[in-house]
């Protein structure tokens, strides 16, 4: 109920001014596998910690299998002082950068896949983190829903205290960690430009909307990223979790921001980010 | 204003130049003392005659002579005269509703094959009795629900705002209540529409050969006019439904010259829901409209008319979130003779339509109002020249008012900024002339050009691009200050109008029509259905105006004495710079929407079919459109063109009323199309977890078919009463009515949406779901009484 509240109030609101309420059924479909498109995961924090890039390809819409990898490329992180960094492929399809990026330096990423085809990424700069002053848990005015898999001692709030600085054009993206696992499904991204809270103190944050029981270690991270990465975190979000009613956007194509250098009407899906993090930690009940 | 001068100039040259002598007046319910728009009055001797404009008022000119002259109007008796016209005379004719529906036909049938004969194609003319006759949603009567019956007209689906003509998007349509526009037609979101039927008199829908008076919308023209209000003695309805109770009270103020109408409505689903469900509980969900209308004849050439209409949707979910939206317009008319053949009306009109939205309370709260305001000016002329030419002319000013948004954080621990998007000025002005013209007895005609012109004017900023081309916020190089009334950017040209009729016999004709229509503001909205929140885009810097051209061709035939009416009509449309947007585009409280919107051209072509069947115990219709729209935008769909949202191959309606006796009345209909255009995935891919569908081919699939069976019956008690109720005078006839009602009536779950979604247990399973607004058979019930 809170989720889809939360979801479509438009669509809620319709049908509860008559007393009534809409259906949904899974349904079989069969769809035709369009083309094949190589995709491209990554990101490269200042975190001082190995950075992974991952290639893998589309496939078909109910194939219900792993994505295929994309194995044996020569992959490649670029500096704007010209250093290049090799990335060592410690997984099929895995890539692994052994350190973190500077704050200040600008990044792209280039492939050479197995067949020849070459991919680049349009480069990103590592901006000076925002810190996150504090994180603290609260008591919740809010009771635990049962149907979002809340427990009945799931009673608490995790909340942060930041300072937006001043000058439009910020944008973040919030994660948040239970007991060290992140919390990814499609409703849980969390991306904001500053337009609406440009300079101001942010307080009393409720990053996570999500109630936490004691003893849970609860850790936020703030990443401060680009305005594309933005964009295209956002659109992910919008196909992903907010699909179905009428007041929803109609599904498009997300771009990413690697192109084919060879075939411009080819290029890559995903993002290869870069994002200037800060993280917080509580122990929820714990003072 | 010299173009206003002028017009009155020739008004009164016109007014001048008789060497006839005319026969004029209006044409009345007998009971009510309203006008009745578009009564045929027929005169024996020329095989020719007039037709009721808007007011009920008509003129013919003659030779002098004596003449016998039928008046007709569906659902009335048929008035015969005989008169003996040597010099100008007014001739104010009441009609007598018909009830007893079988006996009329010998009389009336004859004279009453205006479809063929009128030079109108594309035109449907509803009256709210025969609205009334179709089986309603839960009950609740309703304009455009019906109006989705008719050929040519659809919706994206159930629940979604507005109606879509000819293959024109919902913006397309000029909605006019008592000639003051209407931006959101519907309550709900769609479920519902903004017209309380109690309040409504009578309504016509121009699909295609739209005459010269009407502009500013590329597809259709719906112009609702409400009633004026008994001019005889005082009356009303009430009526009580699941969805919402109504009150209308009618009734002279002076007899026969002044005389009111007030009408109100309110839903009340949020008081039922929480009974059904407690959770609901200190939710609020309502609409409400009021309708008003007062007319005063001051003297046999001057009338005036005041209209009003107020309604809003208002919603709260606790603390979480809250909405209000509504329409204002007033109307001020004018109506005077300038002499038995020169009919003017001059208009002075405001309309406001509004929303806000936001959080209530709490650090997250915040508040956002937005509203488009336009006031309007407008003179119209009818010049009955002769029995063989009616030429009209006039002109429009609009002044425009665009406030996209100003959103603020609603308390003071609240965290948010104060954003305004600046407001936007317009003026819109326009005048017409046309002519209708019988150039024979087979052949009529009618010509008519309007010229429009759109300034958007100043105080604004305006951002400067690079290479003028508004790519990104980024390509931003200088802003641009305008002063107060200073133009900004401004559009304009001629929307020629043209229809052309051709009568092979009294049953059979070929009609022709062509107009191209220029519309200055679009609404742009990014999601599948309309919401109360989408922005309209006026004309400006960055964004053209809309052009679209209409052709048409229609076969019209009418059988047995006119008691079955068939028409066949093709239509092509061309369409130039409809705005559509980005992938992706966020078109809400941006101050560079022009960053987010492409224009590209749209085609749409298709084929009507209509039989009808107007008299007798069983009425009804069967319509059938094949149809076909599209659109080419560069930068989206690869560049191809790809059927728009509301593209519906096959839509078939069947719509039938029996009448058993003086007590029941059954209703029935149904309709089948094909499902709407659908964008299904080619693929998928896995992004940090999440499985992401990878969408290629704009609206390349399309959802199942929908079809759909409703049906009503109403049991009408006739009671004769010499009781006083409240401070009505022992009423003549009491009427009240149960209307019994299912919709869906085989429960079935037609989809809305088709949607792709990982398994929440396991996001590598990737599964589809349908969608279904509806998924059972819905009842209603309403209870009516007239007295």
């Amino acid at each position: 109920m809170k989720t889809y509240l939360k979801l479509n109030p438009f669509l809620f609101a319709a049908l509860f001014g008559m007393g009534l309420s809409s259906c949904t059924d899974k349904i079989e479909l069969d769809l035709p596998e369009g083309e094949r498109y190589l995709v491209v995961e990554g990101w490269i924090t200042n975190q001082d910690r190995p950075h992974q890039v991952k290639l893998t390809y589309t496939s078909a819409y109910f194939s219900d299998a792993p994505a295929p990898v994309a194995s044996g490329a020569e992959v490649i992180i670029a500096d704007d002082l010209g250093n290049e960094n090799l990335l060592e492929e410690t997984q099929p399809g895995i890539y692994t950068l052994p350190v973190g990026g500077e704050i200040g330096r600008t990044y792209n990423l280039r492939i050479a896949l197995a067949d020849g085809t070459l991919y680049e990424s349009t480069p990103e700069k590592l901006l000076q983190p925002v810190p996150i002053d504090t994180a603290y848990w609260a008591l919740s005015d809010d009771e635990p829903n049962e149907e979002d898999g809340e427990e009945p001692d799931d009673i608490y709030e995790v909340l942060i205290d930041t300072n937006e600085p001043p000058g439009l054009g910020d944008y973040y993206q919030w994660r948040t960690f239970l007991n060290g696992v992140e919390f990814r499904e499609p409703f849980d991204i969390f991306t904001i430009s500053d337009e609406f809270v440009d300079g101001n103190p942010i307080l009393g944050f409720n990053i996570a909307s999500k109630l936490f029981s004691a003893n849970d270690t609860v850790t936020i991270v703030q990443e401060r990223i680009s305005r594309p990465a933005y964009e295209f975190l956002a659109a992910v979000q919008t196909l992903t979790a907010f699909v179905g009613s009428p007041f929803d956007s109609p599904p498009a194509p997300i771009d990413g921001n690697v192109r084919n250098l060879s075939n411009p009407k080819r290029n890559a899906l995903g993002f290869f980010g870069v994002s200037a993090t800060d993280e917080a930690t509580t122990i929820v009940g714990v003072e | 204003m010299r173009l206003l001068t002028i017009l009155f100039l020739l008004a009164a040259s016109l007014a001048q130049a008789q060497n006839k002598v005319t026969l004029s007046g209006y044409i009345k319910d007998v009971e009510t003392g309203e006008g009745l728009i578009g009564a045929a009055v027929y005169v024996d001797e020329i095989k020719s005659g007039a037709v009721s404009n808007f007011y009920g008022f008509y003129s013919i000119s003659l030779t002098p002579g004596v003449y016998n002259i039928t008046i007709t109007y569906l659902g009335y008796q048929a008035v015969m005269k005989q008169l003996d016209l040597r010099a100008n005379i007014t001739e104010n004719l009441e009609m007598e509703p018909d009830r007893k529906l079988l006996q009329a036909v010998e009389i009336t049938a004859e004279k009453a094959n205006q479809k063929v004969t009128s030079l109108e194609t594309g035109v449907e003319r509803m009256d709210i009795k025969s609205i009334k006759a179709i089986p309603q949603f839960m009950g609740e009567v309703d304009i455009i629900r019906s109006l989705l019956l008719l050929p040519g007209v659809s919706t994206v689906g159930e629940g979604a705002t507005g109606f879509n003509v000819r293959g024109g998007n919902i913006d397309q349509n000029l909605i006019l209540l008592d000639e003051a526009t209407v931006f959101n037609s519907s309550h709900l979101f769609g479920f519902f529409s903004v017209f309380n039927a109690d309040a409504v008199k009578d309504l016509t829908l121009y699909k295609g050969g739209v005459p010269a008076r009407y502009g500013g919308r590329l597809s259709s023209v719906l112009d609702v006019r409400q009633k004026e209000g008994n001019s005889k003695e005082f009356g009303g309805t009430v009526g009580i439904g699941l969805i919402s109770s109504r009150l209308m009270l009618e009734g002279p103020i002076i007899k026969d010259r002044m005389s009111f109408m007030i009408a109100g409505r309110r839903s009340y689903g949020d008081i039922f829901a929480p009974l059904v469900n407690p959770d609901l509980k200190g939710n609020q969900l309502f609409f409400y409209d009021i309708n008003a209308k007062l007319n005063y004849k001051i003297n046999d050439r001057d009338r005036l008319f005041f209209s009003a209409y107020s309604g809003a949707d208002r919603f709260k979910f606790g603390e979480e979130f809250e909405s209000f939206w509504g329409n204002t317009t007033a109307t001020l008319r004018w109506n005077h003779l300038f002499g038995p053949r020169l009919f003017s009306n001059f208009s002075a009109i405001y309309s406001d339509y509004s929303y806000s939205l936001g959080v209530p309370s709490g650090n997250q709260a915040f508040d956002w109002d937005a509203s488009i305001r336009n006031t309007d000016l407008k003179a119209n002329f009818s010049y009955f020249l002769d029995p063989k030419n009616t030429i009209e002319y006039g002109a429009q000013g609009t002044f425009y008012r665009f406030a996209p948004g100003v959103a603020e954080g609603g308390s003071d621990d609240s965290f948010f900024n104060k954003i305004e998007i600046e407001k936007e000025r317009a003026v819109e002005l326009s005048a017409y002339i046309s002519n209708e013209q019988k150039v024979s007895d087979q052949f009529s005609i009618m010509y008519g050009i309007r010229y429009s012109h759109f300034l958007n004017v100043g105080p604004r900023n305006v951002f400067i691009y690079e290479n003028g081309i508004p790519t990104s916020d980024l390509a931003i190089i200088d802003t641009v200050s305008y002063s107060n009334g200073e133009v900004i950017a401004d559009f304009g040209g001629f929307e020629p109008r043209l229809a052309l009729n051709y009568t092979f016999s009294e049953r059979t004709s070929m009609k022709l029509s062509y107009n191209r229509m220029r519309q200055y503001l679009q609404l742009v909205s990014n999601t599948t259905a309309a919401t109360p929140i989408d922005v309209w885009v006026p004309a400006g810097k960055y964004v053209n105006p809309a052009i679209a051209d209409q052709i048409s061709v229609g076969y019209f035939r009418n059988f047995k004495e006119n008691v079955y009416q068939a028409s066949v009509e093709v239509y092509y449309k061309n369409y130039q710079d409809l705005l559509d947007y980005k992938n992706n585009a966020e078109l809400l409280l941006n101050d560079n929407i022009e960053t987010e919107l492409l224009q590209g051209k749209g085609r749409a072509y298709g084929l009507e079919l209509k039989i009808e069947k107007v008299k007798g115990q069983f009425t009804g219709w069967i319509s059938y459109t094949l149809a076909r729209t599209e659109i080419q935008v560069d930068g989206i769909n690869l560049d191809e063109y790809y059927p728009s949202n509301y593209d519906k191959t096959h839509d078939m309606s069947v719509v039938g009323q029996y009448t058993l006796n003086d007590k029941w009345q059954f209703g029935g209909s149904f309709a089948y199309m094909t499902g709407r255009p659908i964008t299904y995935p080619d693929s998928r891919y896995v992004y940090e977890g999440i499985t992401v569908p990878n969408y290629v081919n704009r609206n390349g699939g399309r959802t199942p078919d929908y079809h759909r069976l409703d049906l009503s019956a109403t049991l009408t008690s006739q009671k004769k009463s010499e009781k006083v109720f409240f401070f009505f005078k022992r009423p003549e006839m009491w009427e009240n009515s149960w209307t019994f009602s299912l919709y869906n009536v085989y429960a079935r779950r037609n989809p809305y949406s088709i949607y792709f979604q990982q398994s929440e247990d396991n996001p590598q399973i990737t599964e589809a779901y349908r969608l279904s607004i509806f998924g059972s058979i819905i009842p209603g019930i309403t209870w009516n009484l007239n007295f």
